[in-house]
């Protein structure tokens, strides 16, 4: 049997690297359902104010899923482009 | 005002701002990238998605406002993974296309953040001036 490469132990470590940087989508997306469950109940006890929570909604969880899209990105690069195999 | 005008309004604002940043982007990317003319487009490509995932998120945060708690939950979830497939492919296209630059798309896509950041929030200069003055007893 062959000792593993450098090259598979790099592409190997990546792959485990991408799988905890999509951890990072979890939080958004927790966050985000859990914001809308709450702007439900918040309309539901005040129907008027229903332009206002969704507006407000809009913009927070634009700016939260960035923060997923971060780790999204990280995860892309180490599978398909893999800056670190080239660094051996 | 109508609180539905006023989300245009912001739609509008937000989406001026993209334009205005893509523009000062370009323009910076045309001296300091080696290809100006993927970068352009993947900073195009990025921007556009960018604000049609901001549509997408209105829609469905308009129809989740009109239902139950647990439902609403779900609801939000499975669209946001929606979002977050489409932003992936996106994303892998730009890594694995050569006529587009991944840092481009990758700037497009993010840009949006200082973008609302700025349009909405830090638009206020009494805002900013409150963040650092000191409280009054």
């Amino acid at each position: 049997m062959e000792g593993i490469t450098s090259e598979a132990l790099v592409l190997a470590a990546s792959a485990i690297g991408a799988g905890l940087a999509m951890i990072a989508g979890i939080g958004a997306g927790i966050g985000q359902g859990y914001a809308a469950g709450k702007g439900a109940e918040s309309v539901g006890r005040q129907p008027e104010a229903q332009g206002d929570i969704i507006r407000t909604m809009l913009l927070g969880s634009a700016v939260a899923e960035t923060t997923g899209i971060y780790g999204l990105i990280i995860a892309l690069v180490l599978l398909f482009v893999n800056p670190l195999v080239g660094m051996l | 005002m109508d609180p539905q005008e006023q989300i245009n309004q912001d739609f509008v604002r937000i989406i001026k701002g993209m334009v205005l940043s893509n523009m000062v982007v370009i323009v910076i990317g045309f001296f300091f990238i080696g290809d100006p003319m993927a970068f352009t487009l993947g900073l195009l490509l990025g921007s556009i998605i960018a604000i049609l995932n901001l549509r997408l998120l209105y829609l469905t945060l308009r129809k989740a406002v009109t239902m139950s708690f647990r439902r609403a939950q779900v609801f939000t979830v499975s669209r946001y993974i929606l979002r977050y497939m489409i932003i992936g492919f996106v994303v892998y296209a730009s890594l694995t296309a050569d006529h587009l630059h991944p840092f481009g798309t990758i700037l497009g896509l993010l840009l949006i953040k200082p973008v609302i950041l700025g349009t909405q929030l830090f638009e206020d200069k009494a805002f900013l001036r409150n963040i650092f003055a000191r409280k009054k007893d």
